[in-house]
Order: structure tokens, then sequence, then C-alpha cells
């Protein structure tokens, strides 16, 4: 019972910050298919998974692992088809958000977007702050560039 | 960035984040072992053949009374969990210790610290009686899932012990004060309440432990008896002490020394008849600048700046062991009868509420924990026995507990204990999570066990509605977001206020909590006024009488995009940006020779990097306002949090940053600009008072005088 204590405990904290994190690089529909995949693989492996140092991390890197086994094409960050009413917003921003990199999308996402510190994006992404600074920096430079060429 | 693409980004997180669909941590193990079952043995789940087990799983759950749906695409049923779940926590062996369940246990921001927790184990006692000198602190991290072992307690007179978390140290009090006595006065008459005490000489003992370093430091004893301490508490950079007495002192760790006060809380002799005559008060709660008390049949609110006593509505049942402070409510649970009741600051008023599952209880429960969105009830004894009044007698450690949801005023329970059977339990905040330890046998054992666990709060059902705003200890209070433009006035002029709204602090469930002020919002980034164009403007709109009051504040990452902290109201802004950063360098930050960089385009709100050569830098953002002038609302990217009830800023200090080149500046509501050293106690804890402000920079240097950052933002409290 143990065991399973300390993984629901686990799936419990974190389940919507991996989906959140998820969400830049898979998009809004594939987002919770690639975290449950991930964590059913953690369960699988929890007696290896939970003494890591980083096991949020490991299960992060499995998650985005599966997406792209999935060899579903990303359709962005919010896919064309979205039947659900989406938010107001710059014409812009999407496909300014899709022109960054992984990591840069990731970062000004989860900082900007969810209000995720540096540190504990840092954390999950499994890279040094400076690094998260870095790209966080360039991400916002290119977004800044990208909406005022479209607010002419 | 400009702040208008922050706010859509942040609208389209929030967005995103309302498609989220919580899992539950059972259908993935289910999901796991049947997809093993039918052979799928191999690395990659497949959740969507795993449709028949997941079915009967949820069955299973169906019948339990768990709360079914289905996933937008129908290709896969979901169960959603109803609540928390314990996290066991590794066990701690006590090899040659015992356990002293009565010690203090408390939470750092990152361990949970049983202060002096571990005495020499005494087997052979026939008594069960051991020693209670404290020779070791166990403390947990949660993150790493570790113990570690820090010194005990450098203190002889430690028979009785509290402790309080001041940021940086457990200050830890000892005393060995004898009962307090007294004869019973004549009903009715008044109760002269003398504090000036006896001389004491070894009646206290205070020292306090720092974890980072694992070191003990010895401070002052209260120099006279005032009978043992019944309760400490900490805010403003000061330790309140209450005595059983009735009697206070305010302690100042930074100076070392015991304050004078206005005066004594009065508890008054309210009821002629009242049998016992010890006040016995315990502090409950500290909300603000008044602190609220409670004895066995009374509240109490008192203003230690004033020494103001006022009594409160009684509550109508409960001690004040069973009751827990929420931010704006007092709760009390009995653990007998299971009532629970709440009472309102604002109005004070006292209501019932649901009432709490737990099993009866024969003793009392520990105290009630506020985890942030849950009030757990906790430990206690409970039995199988019942005595003629229907109480019952046959006890035994209680093992359930229940949390109550203010949300939804409905109690869940907390499953039971997960670990083996434990003499008894102690409840204790961490973060946003509870700390539940106790011990397999306390009394003395070569081969006993600390056991703990940590009860995990569910994640709140709706979604947050924008970005999330902490207090200074990180804990959730609430998420900004911005309200609705007023159509009838879209182009405020001058000094008028803004009215197209602003931010707001919204709870879980969307309720407003708070706001920020609306003049603090940006202009229109989309405004047209040139970079260059030179102009003129008196400065802010005039803040009014707003004055922070209420328990909730606005703080910290993603609040101070949207804030304006510079000029102050007196200012007078001319130039061009460049010249407008180069004041705000000179005149705020103290660097006249500062190089100032501005981004390429700076037709909206524009990014300037002030750079001082061989030293640091910053940036600070600039918006446009009316007239051609420019205002910053933001500066560098350090992150902050604000905590009314102590009326501080907490920030990432930075290292080499020293007290003789750092200092904060501040604006009060009504006083103007106040500007004052850090001290190196400030700068070590990241942690400095400022009172009640409007806005503040923060500014930090180095040893040799040159310039490492600056951090400032606006910050308003909220009803």
């Amino acid at each position: 019972m143990e065991r399973e204590s300390e993984f629901d405990a686990f799936v419990v904290r974190f389940d919507r910050r991996l989906w959140q994190a998820l969400v830049p690089i898979v998009g809004v529909d594939q987002a919770r298919d690639a975290a449950t995949d991930a964590l059913v693989y953690a369960w699988r492996h929890w007696d290896r998974v939970s003494v890591m140092d980083n096991p949020e991390g490991y299960v992060y890197a499995a998650a985005c692992s599966y997406a792209r086994q999935r060899r579903v094409k990303p359709q962005g960050l919010i896919p064309q088809s979205a039947s659900m009413e989406i938010p107001r917003m710059d014409p812009g921003l999407l496909p300014a958000l899709a022109a960054l990199t992984d990591m840069q999308r990731s970062v000004v996402y989860l900082v900007e977007g969810c209000g995720w510190g540096l540190t504990e994006t840092a954390t999950l992404l499994d890279v040094s702050l400076s690094t998260v600074r870095n790209h966080l920096s360039r991400a916002l430079a290119k977004l800044r560039d990208a909406l005022e060429a479209t607010d002419v | 960035m400009s702040e208008h693409s922050s706010h859509q980004l942040r609208d389209l997180a929030e967005w995103v984040d309302e498609q989220w669909e919580p899992v539950d941590p059972r259908q993935l193990r289910a999901d796991s072992e049947a997809s093993l079952e039918e052979g799928g043995g191999g690395e990659r789940p497949r959740s969507r053949a795993l449709l028949v087990a997941a079915c009967l799983v949820v069955l299973a759950v169906l019948a339990s009374g768990a709360v079914v749906w289905r996933h937008r695409d129908e290709d896969q049923l979901r169960v959603v969990s109803s609540g928390g779940a314990w996290d066991r926590v590794p066990d701690f062996p006590l090899v040659d210790r015992s356990l002293l369940l009565q010690n203090p246990s408390l939470w750092t921001g990152q361990e949970v610290l049983l202060v002096g927790a571990l005495a020499a184990a005494n087997p052979t006692s026939t008594t069960g009686a051991e020693t209670t000198q404290p020779l070791e602190t166990p403390a947990y991290n949660p993150r790493t899932r570790t113990w570690r072992t820090l010194p005990g307690v450098p203190l002889t007179t430690s028979s009785r012990l509290h402790a309080v978390w001041t940021g940086t140290e457990a200050l830890t009090f000892a005393d060995t004060a004898a009962p307090f006595t007294t004869t019973t006065p004549a009903p009715g008459a008044p109760r002269a309440l003398d504090c000036s005490g006896a001389p004491s000489a070894s009646t206290y003992g205070v020292a306090a432990l720092n974890p980072q370093t694992g070191t003990w430091r010895n401070l002052s004893a209260p120099p006279v008896d005032l009978g043992p301490i019944t309760g400490v508490a900490w805010g403003r950079g000061r330790a309140l002490l209450l005595f059983r007495t009735g009697c206070m002192l305010e302690y100042n760790p930074g100076t070392d020394t015991y304050e004078p006060r206005s005066g004594e809380p009065d508890f008054g002799s309210r009821t002629p008849n009242e049998p016992n005559p010890e006040i016995d008060p315990s502090i409950v709660a500290w909300p603000g600048t008044d602190v609220i008390l409670a004895n066995r049949s009374h509240l109490y609110r008192y203003v230690p700046s004033t020494g103001a006593t006022t009594t409160m509505a009684d509550p109508p049942f409960g001690e004040p062991d069973e009751m827990a402070w929420t931010g704006d409510k007092l709760v009390v649970v009995d653990p007998i009868t299971a009532r629970t009741a709440a009472w309102d600051y604002p109005t004070n008023t006292w209501v019932e509420l649901a009432r709490s599952p737990l099993s009866a209880r024969t003793a009392g429960l520990t105290p009630p924990v506020w985890t942030g969105s849950e009030l757990v009830a906790w430990g206690g004894t409970t039995g199988t026995g019942t005595s003629a009044s229907g109480v019952p007698t046959t006890t035994a450690p209680a093992t359930d507990g229940a949390a109550y949801n203010p949300a939804t005023n409905a109690w869940t329970t907390t499953g039971p204990w997960p670990g083996p059977a434990a003499i008894n339990t102690i409840p204790v905040r961490a973060g946003d999570t509870l700390f539940v330890w106790g011990g397999g046998n306390p009394r003395g054992s070569r081969n006993g066990m600390l056991y703990a666990a940590m009860w995990i709060s569910p994640t709140p059902g709706p979604p947050h509605r924008g970005t999330p705003v902490s207090d200074s200890t990180g804990r959730t209070i609430g998420y900004l977001k911005q309200t609705p433009q007023d159509p009838a006035n879209p182009n405020p002029a001058g000094d008028e206020p803004d009215p197209r709204g602003g931010l707001i602090v919204v709870d879980e469930a969307g309720r407003p909590v708070g706001r920020m002020d609306p003049q603090f919002i940006p202009d229109d980034p989309n405004a047209s006024t040139p970079a260059s164009a030179p102009g003129t403007t008196s400065g802010l709109p005039g803040r009014g009488p707003t004055q922070p009051s209420g328990p909730v504040a606005v703080a910290g990452h993603g609040a101070l995009g949207d804030t304006r902290v510079w000029p102050a109201d007196t200012d007078t802004v001319t130039g061009t940006v460049t010249e407008a950063a180069q004041q705000f360098a000179t005149n705020v930050l103290g660097l006249p020779d500062a190089n100032i960089t501005p981004s390429p385009d700076a037709r909206g709100p524009t990014t300037v990097e002030i750079r001082q050569p061989g030293a640091g830098s910053t940036t600070a953002l600039f918006v446009p306002r009316p007239g051609g002038a420019w205002s910053v609302v933001q500066v560098g990217g350090g992150e902050t949090s604000y905590s009314p009830p102590t009326k501080s800023l907490a920030f990432a200090t930075a290292a080499g940053a020293d007290p003789t080149a750092s200092f904060v500046l501040t604006s009060q509501p009504g006083t103007g600009t106040n500007k004052r050293a850090l001290t190196a106690t400030e700068l070590a804890a990241g942690r400095v008072e400022v009172g009640a402000i409007n806005s503040y920079v923060l500014v930090l240097g180095d040893t040799q005088g040159r310039f490492i950052t600056a951090i400032g933002g606006t910050l308003t409290l909220l009803n």
C-alpha cells in the first residue's frame, strides 16, 4: 500500500503541472494522452523513478518522448480544428509562439503564461537557471518583434 | 515584450488550463496492470486498448460513489479524484533514542523541523519516564524525501518548548516556570494584572537554530518571571510571547531585546462566578495589526501598539487548541460532538458549519491545521466504550482525519493513517500540505521508529484564473485577473483615475478576494507617443485614500508587470525615454553614470537596460504617458512577495550584497517616500519590514558600493 500511496500522491501533485508543461510541446489536444502515457510508465517503473533526484523532470522527458513516438504531427498549441471557444487574442500570437524553438516556447509559456518560477521551470526542464533566463529573454524578444510587426 | 502581449499569454494559458482534466492515479495503475495482463509488456502504454479494463475499474469506483465523466473525445473513461492523498514519508530509525512528542514542530519553507524531538532512550525505566533533554532535531525535506539530524536544544531549562520560524531561524523558548497560582478574585471584582513580575534568573531559556549552518545561538531570556509560556507568535520581525498569567512580551531577535508595549491585554472578570482564576489565554490568530486571543470561554482582540483589548463574540464551543485561523476566519472543531463553527473577523459573528465526519474523540484533537485550501483535523484519541453520559471511554490513538473545504462547506475524510500504529500523531502545516508525525514506541527504545506522512490536498476543481499570487511563504493566495474595460470612459485623460478596470485577485472559484488599484494599469501599449517627443507631466495621479487593509496581498512575480512604481506623486518627469531612465537611475538607483540602452523601437512600452560600468545592471520597463512622458512599471526581474500580516517584503537576495550599499525605497499612502538602508539580517534573510506601502524599490549593492540589481513594484492590499 505504501508504494501505491506514494505514487498516488505523486500524481495528485504533479499531473496538472505535467499537463501545463506538455502543452507548448505537443499542443492542447495531445497533452493529456502524453501525460497519461508517461504516468503509466512511471508507475511501472516506480521503484526506480521514485528514488530519482528529479522524478518529475524524468517523467516530463518520458512524456515528450511518447509524444514523438505517437507520430502524430502536433497541430500547434491550439489545434485549428478546436471546436471550443478560444480566447480572443492577437492573431499573431500563436504563429509567433509556433516560430519559437521548443525550449523557448516552453519557457515563455510556463513563466509568462502560467506564472511558474524560473527555478521551478529549470527543474522540470532539467536545465540550468541561466539557460531558462536565456531562453526566456530570447523568446520575449522574438515575440515582441513578431507582434509589433503584426500591429502595423 | 509588451504588456499587451504578456496579458495575452496569460489569457491563453488560462484558457488552456480550462481544458485540463485531472487523471485518477488508481485508473493509471489499473491501466498499467491491464496492459501487462494482455501482453502489453512493451514500454509504451496503450491507453486506448485498455478501455475494457478501465471500464471495470470505473464500475468499481462508481459503486464507491466517485464521480465519473467522459473524456472530451470519448475514447476513454476517466475517474475524477474526489480527494487528496497520503504520501508516506520514509521512516526515521530511533537508535537509542526516544521521541519527545510534546516538543514543537515547524515548517521552514524547505524542511519540517521537529525541534529537539529526540531524547536519550531509557528502555529499562519501569515508569516509562525518560530524560526530556532534547539531544537532536530531526529535519525532513519533502523535496528530496530525506531526513537529516540537526543538534538538539542547548538549553537546560527545556522542560517546555515553544518555537516559531523567523524566516531564517527556529526561535525557541523554553520555560520551567511554576504553575500559575493565585487567589480566586471576588465575584465580579476587577482583576489587577501585574506584569512587572519577579526577577527571573533561570526560569526561561531562549536559543535559535539556523538549519543552514546547523548551529544554535543562545539569546537573552525574558528578564522577569511571568509564569508558563502558553504561546509564541511571529510577525513584523518580533516574537510575541503570551504567558498563562495573561502578560505579554515582545522580543526582537535583531537586537536581542524585549521591548516595552503600550499596555497589557485586559481579560477582565467578565463572569461574576467564573470558577477558574487562571487567565490561560492562547494566541489563535495574528491577522494584521491586532492579535486574536482566546481562552476557554472568550475571544479577545488585542492591539499591541495601543494596548487596547476588545472582547469579541464568545465561541459557541471548543477550546483554543481546537481552533485554526484560515486567513479571514477562525474555525473551531469540537472533537467530541463533531460540531464546527467559524468566526468571521470583520463582522464578529460565529456561524455553525457542517459537522465533521471524525470519529468521536475521548481526548481533544491536536490543533486543526489550515493548509491554504483545506482545514485538516487530525490527532487525539478515540475509543469503543461509552460512558454513562455517552462519551467514549476506551481510548486508543485516533487514526482517522478529515478535511473541511470552506468553498463547499463540506468535509471529506482523509482516510486512515498510512503508517504502522503510532502512539500519537502530531500535525504541522508544511506549505500547502499537512505533515503528520508520530512514533511507534516513543517511550524509549533501541529499535523504535519515527513515522510520518504528508497529506496532499486535492487539486482544486476549477482551473486557476490567471497568474498565481503568493504570500511570503510561497502559498498561493489567489490569481490575477484582468477586470473588464469600462466602455463608458475608454480613454481617461490627465490625472483622471483610470476606469479601464485593473487587476483583481480571485480565488479558485473565481470569486474576487482583492484587487490591484486600477490607477496602476499601464496606458494603452499601442499609444502613438513617439519616444523622442519631450513632454512634461505632473507625475502620477493621486493615489487617494487607498489604505491597505484586509488579509490578502497582491504580490510577487507576475504582478509587478502591471504596476507603476515611479515616479512618485510629486515627481516631474521630462524628456525622452532615455532621459527619463537617466533620471530614474540617478534619483532612485543612485547611478548617475549609468549607461541607458532602450530597446530599438520605443514607440510603445519600452524595456530599458540600466548598466553601471564595472558593476551590475538591471532593467526597467517604461510605458508612455499622455503628454509624451514616461513611467516605470517594473524594475528588474527578481521575485518578491508581500505579507500583509507582517507588512514585510520577501525578496531573492543576491550573493555579495552588503548593507552599506543596499537600501529600500518605499512609498506610503499619504506620507510620501521613505528611504532606509537594509540591515545585514534583512539581507541575509531576504526579508525587510516595510509597513503598509504602496510601492517600493529594493536596491542591492556590494561591499565596494557597486550596484548589483534593483527590484521594484507597486502593491495594493485587498479588501
